[in-house]
Parts: C-alpha cells; structure tokens; sequence
C-alpha cells in the first residue's frame, strides 16, 4: 500500500521523505545511545558508592567537589558485605566487629565528632540545608548503634561513648542531643538510675525530641 | 500537507518516549536543562511519594505544621503541587536576571505596602557553596512585588515548547535544584543508591523549600531568621523564627518518613534521627530583647551597636570578622544588662498564617 503510494510521489517529494526519515533515525539512535551512556554512568556510580569504605569526619569545607575522605585503612572496620541488621534482626553474623576494632572506631569517632569552630567556618549556603558535617557524624553514631546491638558486650563502652559524646562542649547540640538520647534509652533498659543534671539544657531539650523517636 | 502530518506524527512519536519515563502523576514541570541523572533521581523520589504507605499515624504537630487533617501520599503531593509548580536547572543569577521579563507595570500587589522580615546575618563567611536547592519563587515575587512590576520567566519543558512563570504569588512556585541536591555525601543509605531513604532526605528538602511559597504581609515566603547567639550556626541566616516555617516542616517530615520506613537499618535510621534533629534545632523557640525603657548604658551600647551593624557592610576579610565578633559580644552585654535590670522582653515564637498572598497564573 505505502509502496504503491510511495510510486505516485515526485521524486523530490520522495527525497524529502527519505531525508526526514533519515534524520529522525539518526536523531533517535543518538538519544538511544545518549540514555544507555547515562544508565552506564549512573550504575557505575552506584557501585562505586556500594564498595565506598565507612567515612570519616571531613575536616576540609570546600564542598565544590564531591571528593569524600576516608579513615586510614588499618583504623578502618572490616566492612565485609552489605547485608543489613533489618528490624527482624540480625541478618548476618559476618558484620559483627571485634572489641578491638569497635574501640577503635568509637575513638577515632569521638576525636572526628564536628564542633561548633567546624560549623562556624561553612559558607552561609553550606548551611542552608544540614551540612555534610553533621550527615557523616549520623552515619558514625549508626555504625555504632547498629554494632552495639549486634554485640551485647559493646554496651558498656559505647554507652562511655554515648556520655562523652553528650558532654563534648564544643559538639554539634543535634549530635550530642542523639547520643544523649542513646544513653537514655540504653540505661532505662537497663533499669539503671541516670542523672541528668550534668547536661547542658538545650542538649536535654533537643535529646528529648528524639526520644519520641523509635529506637 | 501529507509532509506536515507525517512529520508532526513522527516527533510526537519520538517525544511520547520520554513522556512517559517518568512512572508517577504528580503535577510539576522539569526544565528540560535538568540533567536525566537528576531528573530520574526527583522522578523516583515524586513516585516515592506517591506510593508511600503512610501506614502509621501522623503527629499531630506535623499536621498541625502543615496545616493538613491527615497525612497520607494524596494530601502529601497535594501540598507539594500546590506550592511547586516547575523545577529548573542550577542557574546563575545574572543569567536569571537577564532571562527574566517584566509582564506588567505598576501590577496590584496584595500587601503592597507591607515589607516582609528579612534577618541579615551577621556573621556567616559569605561565598559560593554547593547549591542543593532553592525557592526562586518567591525571592522573584517578592523582587516584583518591590519594584511593582508582575516578572516572568521563561522555562523550556520540552523540546519545541516554553512556558513562562508569572510570579504573581508567592505560589508560583519556580524551585531550582543543584548538584547538591544528589550528592551521594547527603545520602541517608550509601550502600544504595536508590533506597527509598534517599529518596526521603531529598523529599525532606523539597517539602522544606515548598514552604517558602508561603506566606503573606510580613511573614511572605517565610524567609529565614538569624540564628541566635549560642546556637551552634549563631550569626548564620539558617534558623526560623516561628513554629511552622521552612526547617519545621523537613523536621516534620523527615519524623514521618522515619516512622514509615521499616525497611530502613540501624545506619540509616540513625542518620535519618539526627538529619531531623539538625533541623529541630534550627526552630527558634522563643525570641530575648531589651525592652523599651531602659538604661543610659544600654542607650548608649545600643548606638554603638548600631554603628558597628552599618560598618558591616562596607568591611570584608579579617576586618569585618573582627567587627562580626564586636557586634556579638555587644548583643550579649546588652542581653545581660537589661536582664539584671529585669527590663528584657521575651517573645515566644507562634505559629504563623500560611496563607499565600496573591494567586498563581497559569
């Protein structure tokens, strides 16, 4: 049909169409690579944040890359696969870290903790929304939680750390009120007495918001 | 004739493809100079939304907030929609000045006569950080509004077709993201790129810079408050002065996507807790400020204080660091003394109207 059509035309109306045609191929093909092009970027940078070993503490501000830095190796937790702690439990054993290691870590943490001469030297965008400074701090205080409650042995010292972390006078008040909170939690499972006065007002304040929160 | 359909029938072809990429309804317009790897991260994180669960109750502060009965995907993305209607590319600002168009002269404004509270920080290194996401919406309302004039701006949505916000309201709701926005450093899950915890931070963000579409009078676009002295960004212009501004409602949200993601690990959830308490804290409670009658000690430290603010703005560098710290300090004793005379004044923050003014023109 479309052949027989295709007979009638002049040759120019013809060469119009295959050139039309032709451009819409190319152009199509160009988009069909662009977007596999991007998909293979995107994947490959999916898997280099998946292999990405624990962060430390970024004491440069300059944010205009997205250059992350990392403990020394040897200070390093042996991250050894990415199964998670899910809330039915502990998914893999594997993930649990020795005494030694998680001491080292919860010191190396203390001595990264953000503080208050950090948050004061970001640019006034950095700050608009959380900065960097306080996301990596989260994401110690949850490699340390989630060790504690993989290994009941660790509850006394992380909850040394949770305290020390609490009274760090030059700390981020959102960081010392989330281990504040920990310790809270920890002690009333514990049944355990606490008292509360050493803490500064606005940590307790802050703490106690989060204590709505689930733990 | 038969050419122009065929062609005409072949682009749409070509353009249905990427019409349909994206698997959600929820009713914002992209630029088309958004880059596909940020455009396929906001269209997860929209259908995200959309097909959240909301399977535990709302607080009723984050109603309260929000200003919703209850809280579930529908009534969620309908407060987005209503306060975001495009999103554009990180743009520099001369090229939005250039870009931008004056529809009308001397347009009636609501409020004309009333200046909103806009608090200069007094001691944030200014410059040029990572931009992760920002309400133009209502800055460009609020530049018209000043000069009297209804702007516009053209946005390209496709790739044979333009549209123009008129910034009519508060509401128009033009929102421009940066690379900040999908850095894997703001990630709540770093082992997954494309976990639905990623998904809530940003989302968290989206639904704080919404709220600067609101507003009306002296509270238009809820701009931010300077942070006190004290406060671990004190100086910073990165606080709220009010109950159910900008930083409440990623407070709010971030709590219920918390309370909403049982597939999110100890890690997570960790740094989810501490991502809400950050912005908790920038909530100022209450508000500490000499009263009317005072001492000459005061008067006089209050002149003083004066001067210094208007030497700011002509110092930079070490100079202007050093009369930062001045004027910090000169706040402090003049907190103090009137403390010690018992005339200070303490305001406790409200919960304020969000009621936009003007209406957005599509």
């Amino acid at each position: 049909m479309l052949l027989q059509k295709a007979k009638g035309l002049t040759k120019k109306t013809k060469i119009t169409y295959l050139i039309i045609i032709m451009a819409i191929t190319i152009i199509a093909v160009a988009f069909l690579f662009k977007a596999k092009l991007d998909e293979v970027q995107t994947s490959s940078n999916e898997s280099t944040s998946m292999s990405k070993p624990l962060e430390s503490h970024d004491h440069d501000h300059d944010h205009e890359e997205d250059h992350d830095h990392t403990i020394d190796a040897a200070d390093a937790p042996p991250k050894t696969n990415i199964i998670r702690v899910g809330s039915q439990g502990v998914e893999s054993e594997i993930e649990k870290w020795t005494l030694p290691v998680f001491k080292s870590y919860i010191n190396e943490t203390y001595k990264t903790l953000p503080n208050l001469k950090d948050a004061r030297g970001l640019k006034d965008e950095e700050v608009h929304q959380n900065p960097k400074l306080v996301m990596d701090a989260g994401l110690r205080l949850g490699s340390i939680k989630k060790q504690i409650k993989l290994n009941s042995d660790f509850e006394e010292e992380g909850m040394k750390f949770y305290d020390k972390c609490a009274l760090k006078k030059d700390g981020l008040t959102p960081v010392r009120a989330l281990c504040l909170a920990n310790l809270v939690y920890m002690k009333n499972q514990k049944g355990e007495d606490f008292e509360l006065e050493k803490y500064p007002e606005k940590v307790k304040d802050l703490a106690q918001k989060a204590l709505e929160l689930s733990f | 004739m038969k050419l122009t359909t065929l062609t005409a029938a072949l682009i749409a072809l070509s353009l249905s493809t990427s019409a349909v990429a994206a698997k959600h309804d929820v009713n914002i317009k992209f630029s088309k100079g958004i880059s596909k790897k940020q455009r396929k991260f906001m269209d997860r994180d929209l259908e995200v939304l959309e097909k959240l669960e909301f399977f535990r109750d709302a607080d009723q502060e984050t109603l309260k907030v929000m200003g919703l009965e209850q809280l579930n995907s529908k009534t969620a993305t309908d407060w987005l929609e209503k306060r975001v209607a495009y999103v554009i590319e990180e743009t520099d600002w001369k090229k939005i000045e250039k870009k931008l168009s004056v529809e009308e002269k001397f347009f009636s404004f609501e409020n004309q006569s009333i200046e909103p509270t806009i608090e200069r920080a007094t001691s944030a290194p200014t410059g040029k950080g990572v931009v992760v996401m920002s309400n133009l919406g209502a800055a460009l309302y609020y530049a018209g509004k000043s000069s009297r004039s209804l702007l516009s701006y053209p946005i390209k949505t496709g790739l044979f077709k333009k549209e123009k916000v008129k910034f009519s309201s508060p509401r128009a709701g033009l929102i421009m993201i940066g690379e900040g926005h999908f850095m894997d450093r703001f990630d709540h899950d770093q082992d997954n790129k494309d976990a639905k915890a990623n998904s809530f931070g940003r989302l968290s963000t989206f639904f704080h810079e919404a709220r600067h579409s609101d507003g009306a009078g002296k509270n238009l676009g809820f701009f931010h408050a300077v942070c006190p002295d004290g406060h671990d960004f004190q100086g910073y212009n990165a606080c709220d002065r009010n109950l159910n501004g900008p930083y409440a409602v990623g407070a709010q949200m971030t709590k219920e996507f918390l309370k909403n993601c049982d597939d999110c690990d100890d890690v997570v959830k960790e740094k989810m807790k501490v991502s809400y308490l950050a912005s908790v804290d920038r909530i100022i409670k209450e508000t500490k400020k000499p009263g009317t009658s005072h001492s000459a000690d005061v008067t006089s430290l209050e002149f003083t204080l004066e001067m210094k603010e208007l030497l700011l703005s002509f110092q930079e560098g070490a100079e202007r660091e050093a009369t930062m710290k001045e004027i910090t300090e000169l706040k402090a004793k003049i907190l103090a003394i009137s403390e010690s005379e018992g005339t200070i004044v303490t305001t406790a923050s409200q919960y304020i109207d969000a009621s936009p003014e003007g209406e957005r023109i599509d």
